[in-house]
C-alpha cells in the first residue's frame, strides 16, 4: 500500500473504537503500541477482553525458555493493566499447572471477571482454585482439561449463560449441583465424560451438547431446550447396566422439551433411546422440531427402528430428516417380523412438512428398506431423498435400486438421488 | 412504514457535506442509529447524519445494500465483507470505522476494525507510524525508557514489514 504522509489516521478515533481493534490484535502486538506515541502509551492498558493464546508464541526449541517468557508476559501484564477485566482468556499448550496461574486467577477474580476461558496444555492436569468460584459476575464459563471441585459453601454462579466443560474432572453429584445453581443457564456442553448419571436441572437452557459414557441420562427441568447434540460412547461396564436398566430412557431424554426445533444423536443415542420403550409412543408432540440427525442406527434392531418412527410420527413440523446406519449390521438378517410395518403402523400418520431426508451408510436390510419404503409413501412434500450405500455393501446396491424404484412415491416432484460410490 | 402499506420504503439521508443519498428503508436499518429514527418516526423527511461525509456514506450505503440482499448465509456474508473492505485504503477504513460507530452498525464495525488490526499485526512500530500518519513525539530518552518498560513484550519477536 501507498506511503501515508497526512493526518494521523487512528490516534484520534475515540477510546471505544482503539479497544475494539487493540482487542483484535494478538495481545502482543497490543502492548507494544505503547511505543508509538505519548497518546498510545497506556491505551493498551485499559484493554477489558484478554485473550493469551499461542497465536504469536514464537518458535523455541527450549521450550523451559519459552514458558518463561509468557509466564512474565502474562504477569507484566496484568501488573500493569488498569480497570476492569471483563474477559480472561488463557489457551496455551505449553503451560501446565503452576502457582503463577492460580494468583493470575485470583487477580482477575477480583476484576469483575464476565468471561473465564482456560485450556492449559495436557500433562499434569491443571486444578481450578477456590478463585475461580468467587467470580461472582461470571456470564461464561469455559474450562478443558482440569481439575474442577466446587467448595461446599459455593452457592452457585447467578449470571452464567454459557457453560462449557470438557475432560474436566468433577465429582458427579457437584457437576449436576453447579448445573442447577446457575438458573440463568442457556447453553452447556459437558465432553469426555465417563460412566457419569447425569439429571439436568437447567429451567432457562436452550442448547446441550453432551459426549461420553453416561450411563443414565435424565432432563428433569429442561422446558425451553432447543438444541440437543449428544454423543453416547458405550463400554461393556454400561452395556451390562443398560441391559439391567428397567426405566423407559425416551421419556427420561425427551419426556419434558416440547420446544426442541433439532435433535443430534450420535454412536449409541438411538440404541440408548430405545431401551425400556415400551409403550412406543411419546408423551408430548414436538411441534417445533425440524431437523433430525441420528447415526449408526442399527436398523437390524426392531427398538431402534421404533425409536426413529416414534420421534418422526410426533413431530408434525419435521423438514429435514438424516440417519446414517449402523456400519456393523449383519445384513444377513431374514425379516422376522416385517409384517409390523403392515400392522402396527398402517394408522393415518403423513409427514406434511417433510422435504428432504438423508441417508448414509445404508445396508439394506429389511427394516430398512421397509422404513424407505414407509416414508415415501406418506411424505407428500418430499423434494430430495439421497441414499447413501454403505462402503462395504456391494452385491446389495442392485437390489435396493429394484426395490427403491418398486416403492410408490406420496410426492410427485421427489427426486430420489441414489449416491453410488465406486468401491 | 413498509410493514404497514406493503411497499419498499425509501429513506433519504444527508451527509454532512450536504449530499442526498436515497436507500431503501430494508438495508438502512442495519444502521441501530437510523432504525431508532425510524421507530420513534423521525424519519419523515430526510435524516441528516452530522458526523459522516459524503464520500464515507456512499461507501457505507453500497455495504448496505449488498450485505442486506444476502440472505441469512453467515459465510456468504463474511466473504462479502472481506471483498467489500479488501481495495480500501487506510484512510477510507478509518472514516469507515468512524461512520460504523457513529451509525451503530456493529458487523461493519466489526470487520473494519478486524481488518485495521490486521494490517497493524506483526509489523515494527516504525511501520505503523509512517502507514497511519502517527507522529512520534516521544524524544529519543524517553522512547527508550518506554521500550525498556514494554521490555516483556519484546521478547524473540520479530517483526513482518513486508509490504
Amino acid at each position: 500500500m501507498e506511503e501515508h504522509t497526512g493526518r494521523d489516521l487512528i490516534s484520534e478515533l475515540p477510546q471505544g473504537i482503539i479497544e475494539t481493534i487493540l482487542t483484535k490484535l494478538p495481545i502482543g502486538d497490543a502492548v507494544r503500541t505503547s511505543v508509538l506515541s505519548t497518546r498510545w502509551r497506556n491505551k493498551w492498558a485499559l484493554l477489558t477482553h484478554l485473550v493469551f493464546n499461542d497465536r504469536s508464541a514464537i518458535q523455541f526449541h527450549d521450550i523451559t525458555a519459552l514458558q518463561h517468557i509468557i509466564v512474565n508476559f502474562v504477569t507484566r501484564f496484568l501488573f500493569l493493566h488498569d480497570g476492569p477485566i471483563h474477559k480472561f482468556s488463557l489457551c496455551t499448550s505449553y503451560l501446565q499447572s503452576s502457582p503463577d496461574i492460580d494468583q493470575w486467577l485470583l487477580f482477575i477474580s477480583r476484576k469483575d471477571v464476565k468471561e473465564l476461558i482456560l485450556e492449559l496444555g495436557e500433562g499434569e492436569w491443571f486444578r481450578a482454585p477456590s478463585s475461580v468460584f468467587s467470580c461472582k459476575n461470571l456470564t461464561r464459563l469455559e474450562l478443558v482439561r482440569c481439575e474442577l471441585d466446587p467448595p461446599p459453601n459455593f452457592k452457585g454462579f447467578l449470571f452464567l449463560k454459557y457453560l462449557s466443560l470438557q475432560q474436566v474432572l468433577i465429582p458427579p453429584d457437584d457437576v449436576e449441583r453447579l448445573i442447577s445453581s446457575c438458573p440463568l443457564l442457556e447453553s452447556l456442553t459437558l465432553s469426555y465424560f465417563d460412566s457419569l448419571e447425569l439429571t439436568v436441572r437447567a429451567p432457562n437452557l436452550k442448547y446441550l451438547i453432551l459426549e461420553g459414557e453416561f450411563k443414565d441420562l435424565c432432563l428433569a427441568n429442561t422446558p425451553l431446550l432447543v438444541a440437543i447434540s449428544v454423543a453416547m460412547y458405550m463400554t461393556d461396564d454400561i452395556a451390562e447396566h443398560f441391559e439391567q436398566s428397567s426405566s423407559c430412557n425416551f421419556d427420561k431424554l425427551l419426556g419434558g422439551v416440547p420446544n426442541l426445533e433439532r435433535l443430534i444423536g450420535h454412536i449409541y443415542f438411538t440404541k440408548y433411546l430405545s431401551i425400556g420403550n415400551g409403550r412406543g409412543r411419546s408423551r408430548i408432540t414436538y411441534n417445533q422440531l425440524k431437523f433430525i440427525e441420528l447415526y449408526q442406527v442399527s436398523f437390524d434392531d426392531m427398538k431402534e427402528v421404533l425409536v426413529v418412527l416414534q420421534l418422526i410420527m410426533h413431530s408434525p413440523n419435521l423438514k429435514a430428516l438424516q440417519i446414517s446406519g449402523s456400519s456393523n449390521t449383519s445384513g444377513t438378517m431374514r425379516s422376522p417380523d416385517s409384517e409390523i410395518w403392515d400392522e402396527k403402523f398402517s394408522i393415518d400418520c403423513t409427514f406434511h412438512k417433510l422435504k428432504t431426508v438423508k441417508l448414509t451408510d445404508v445396508s439394506g436390510v429389511p427394516h430398512e428398506m421397509k422404513f424407505i419404503k414407509y416414508l415415501l409413501e406418506r411424505t407428500p412434500g418430499l423434494e430430495e431423498m439421497s441414499i447413501t450405500p454403505g462402503l462395504y455393501v456391494t452385491d446389495k446396491r442392485l437390489n435396493m435400486l429394484i426395490d427403491l424404484v418398486s416403492f410408490r412415491r406420496a410426492s410427485p416432484q421427489a427426486s430420489i438421488v441414489f449416491i453410488h460410490e465406486p468401491v | 412504514m413498509a410493514a404497514e402499506t406493503g411497499t419498499p420504503t425509501t429513506l433519504t439521508l444527508k451527509s454532512n457535506d450536504d449530499e442526498l443519498f436515497s436507500v431503501a428503508e430494508s438495508a438502512a436499518i442495519l444502521s441501530v442509529t437510523i432504525r431508532n429514527m425510524v421507530e420513534d418516526g423521525c424519519a419523515g423527511g430526510v435524516i441528516p447524519l452530522d458526523n459522516v461525509d459524503g464520500k464515507t456514506l456512499a461507501s457505507v450505503i453500497t455495504y448496505m445494500n449488498g450485505i442486506s440482499a444476502i440472505p441469512a448465509d453467515e459465510e456468504k456474508k463474511k466473504s462479502y465483507r472481506d471483498k467489500f473492505l479488501s481495495d480500501k485504503d487506510f484512510e477510507t477504513l478509518a472514516d469507515m470505522v468512524l461512520a460504523a460507530n457513529y451509525l451503530n452498525m456493529s458487523c461493519l464495525m466489526d470487520a473494519v476494525s478486524a481488518k485495521i488490526a490486521q494490517v497493524m499485526e506483526k509489523k515494527s512500530v516504525g511501520w505503523v507510524r509512517r502507514k497511519f500518519g502517527i507522529e512520534n513525539d516521544y524524544t529519543p530518552e524517553e522512547e527508550a525508557a518506554v521500550k525498556e518498560e514494554h521490555k516483556w513484550t519484546f521478547e524473540g519477536v520479530e517483526t513482518d514489514d513486508d509490504n
